[in-house]
């Protein structure tokens, strides 16, 4: 039996727009983890023992090499893991056993924007402080970009993941690249 | 207009969308014996106060929490923001 696969909603997007580098980030797998009531220290020590990695705050990511947590909303963590085909799977045996998951892969649309001046771009429709002091490498915040929806991480000095609906991946595309184009 | 969420530091107020009074955190027993009149008062009689007012602000372009804000509807200073969580449960909410 023929085995389908989606396609990644820009379809491996990729473009330098003078100093800024745009391109769509699509060998990850992205499960949102919900905390049942009374239970986050459980899911913490699971989260240690699977990814060895603490508990995110509301404010920062944790990494390692391979994999992101993200804390998206009081008792909801997202894990960016490498792709793979069933995910749902892969977790339930270890992080199933402490929290509700969905598979949220073909939901979102990453977005890595680097560069001298991707702050710069950034800037002109994100209503998040960027500076390096306020917003330091691995921190996170849920808020919009023209209008929509979007979850912004800073993984280098210049360099920031976006992550926003794929239902309204190339609106989103389009603004960011706007922006970018506009300084440039 | 700039809310200082309690998790997330200051954002911007239209990343907010605005409920109305906070009493909406306490709905009535409809299994009461006046439960008709009390769910009357509940939906529909506000103070609407020119001062000081406690609303709920619900950060819909953010962390989807509920937050509960203290401000002056004349001035629209922001004196407190909870988290309508930590409000509720005060109150003997276990949820």
């Amino acid at each position: 039996m023929a085995r389908l696969s989606s396609l990644s909603p820009l379809n491996g997007y990729q473009k330098s727009i003078g100093s800024i580098n745009l391109c769509e980030i699509n060998d990850y797998s992205l499960v949102s983890l919900a905390i049942p009531q009374d239970t986050t220290k459980k899911f913490a020590k699971i989260i240690k023992d699977e990814f060895d990695l603490a508990m995110p705050t509301s404010v920062m990511s944790k990494t390692d090499k391979k994999t992101r947590l993200l804390m998206t909303q009081p008792d909801q963590i997202f894990s960016i893991i490498p792709r793979v085909d069933n995910p749902e799977e892969d977790l339930s045996k270890t992080i199933g056993k402490a929290a509700y998951m969905t598979d949220q892969t073909d939901a979102w649309v990453v977005l890595e924007i680097s560069g001298a001046t991707s702050r710069t771009a950034l800037e002109r429709i994100c209503q998040v402080d960027l500076d390096s002091n306020m917003f330091k490498l691995n921190a996170m915040a849920r808020t919009t970009m023209e209008h929509m929806a979007t979850i912004i991480i800073r993984t280098d000095v210049n360099t920031f993941l976006l992550m926003s609906a794929s239902s309204s991946a190339k609106s989103f595309l389009h603004a960011v690249e706007l922006s970018a184009k506009h300084i440039s | 207009m700039i809310i200082n969420h309690p998790l997330l530091g200051p954002r911007d107020a239209n990343e907010f969308v605005h409920l109305g009074d906070e009493s909406l955190i306490d709905r009535p027993d409809g299994m009461a014996d006046d439960a008709a009149n009390k769910f009357h008062n509940y939906m529909y009689l506000r103070d609407n106060p020119a001062g000081k007012y406690r609303e709920l602000w619900y950060h819909d372009a953010g962390d989807r929490s509920w937050l509960v804000v203290t401000r002056d509807t004349l001035t629209h200073e922001i004196f407190d923001v909870e988290l309508a969580r930590d409000v509720a449960r005060a109150r003997g909410r276990s949820k």
